[in-house]
């Protein structure tokens, strides 16, 4: 058997234990501080919910017709905050004949 | 303390009968049951894996900083650990694996064979007769690889199948390496340095 020549510092192996027991406990506390599943899952299902709600808000109205149409977006912009070249190509837009070609859109 | 050690990375763990429980109680989320794992894994290999990186490294300060990396490696990467090899294996590669970094970051550091043995010689840590100094200067002097696989055979006493599983080469590209490691080790050993 081959004598070890490598010596260490007195304490050195209880010392680094300790050192390392340290870090592994800190970290594994940083991990546990993180926001809970249980949190994360809740959060993710509200998350969904409203979402959900949003789309489907088209259709809340007290009118049978969805808000999905053409004209019924028009009507629903704010022209205060419009540009006036927007107010322009939005009175274009409702021509007559505009609204024959893009008949598609109004229900 | 219980360690046994059979000519390979073969530890036995105190308190776990297999390393799938140790595993578990490594990762659990009570902290009693986590540290006292942790505990048990450092009263075990904790100095095994000290000396391997001191022989690969040659000083006490760098070996340190590799142990304390290894562990806090192991301890960072349990959830990748498959049970396709011994707990006390995939630490050795990772203990490997954080020496083999080291050297390469001092490989632009030119030094010696004579520096070696200087540097051993003022070493308050080493205390080795002039044939030891003489051989542990020599293998620092080889490259990684080769020093890796000597250390590992000749020091650890482990077998080609057990180095394999901690470097991840195949067996007859170790058999090389360590002909070549023995291969260079030889004149230096025979040379009128000290």
């Amino acid at each position: 058997m081959r004598e070890n020549p490598n010596k260490v510092p007195p304490n050195f192996f209880e010392n680094q234990k300790a050192d390392i027991l340290s870090v592994v406990s800190k970290s594994h506390k940083k991990s546990s501080s993180i926001i809970p599943m249980r949190t994360v899952r809740i959060f993710s299902i509200a998350a969904s919910l409203a979402l959900f709600a949003l789309v489907l808000s088209p259709w809340i109205t007290d009118s049978e017709t969805p808000c999905i149409s053409y004209s019924c977006l028009l009507e629903s912009i704010e022209f205060d905050d419009l540009s006036e070249s927007d107010e322009l190509l939005i009175e274009e837009w409702e021509d007559e004949e505009f609204e024959e070609e893009f008949g598609i859109y109004i229900f | 303390m219980m360690m046994k050690k059979n000519g390979v990375t073969n530890f036995t763990f105190s308190g776990y009968a297999s390393d799938k429980i140790l595993v578990n109680a490594l990762v659990s989320s009570n902290n009693t049951i986590r540290n006292d794992a942790f505990n048990s894994l450092l009263e075990t290999i904790h100095q095994p894996i000290y000396f391997h990186l001191r022989r690969i490294l040659g000083n006490h300060e760098d070996a340190a900083d590799a142990t304390q990396n290894t562990f806090i490696k192991v301890h960072t990467s349990l959830n990748t650990f498959r049970f396709e090899s011994k707990l006390s294996s995939w630490i050795f590669s990772i203990a490997t694996r954080q020496g083999i970094d080291l050297i390469r970051k001092r490989r632009n550091e030119e030094v010696t064979f004579e520096d070696h043995i200087t540097h051993l010689e003022s070493d308050v840590y080493f205390d080795g007769d002039n044939a030891a100094v003489l051989l542990h200067a020599a293998v620092l002097t080889l490259p990684e690889k080769q020093r890796t696989v000597f250390v590992l055979k000749y020091f650890e006493n482990l077998d080609y199948k057990s180095i394999s599983e901690c470097t991840g080469t195949s067996i007859g590209a170790l058999k090389a390496s360590f002909h070549l490691a023995k291969e260079k080790i030889k004149p230096l050993l025979n040379s009128n340095v000290i």
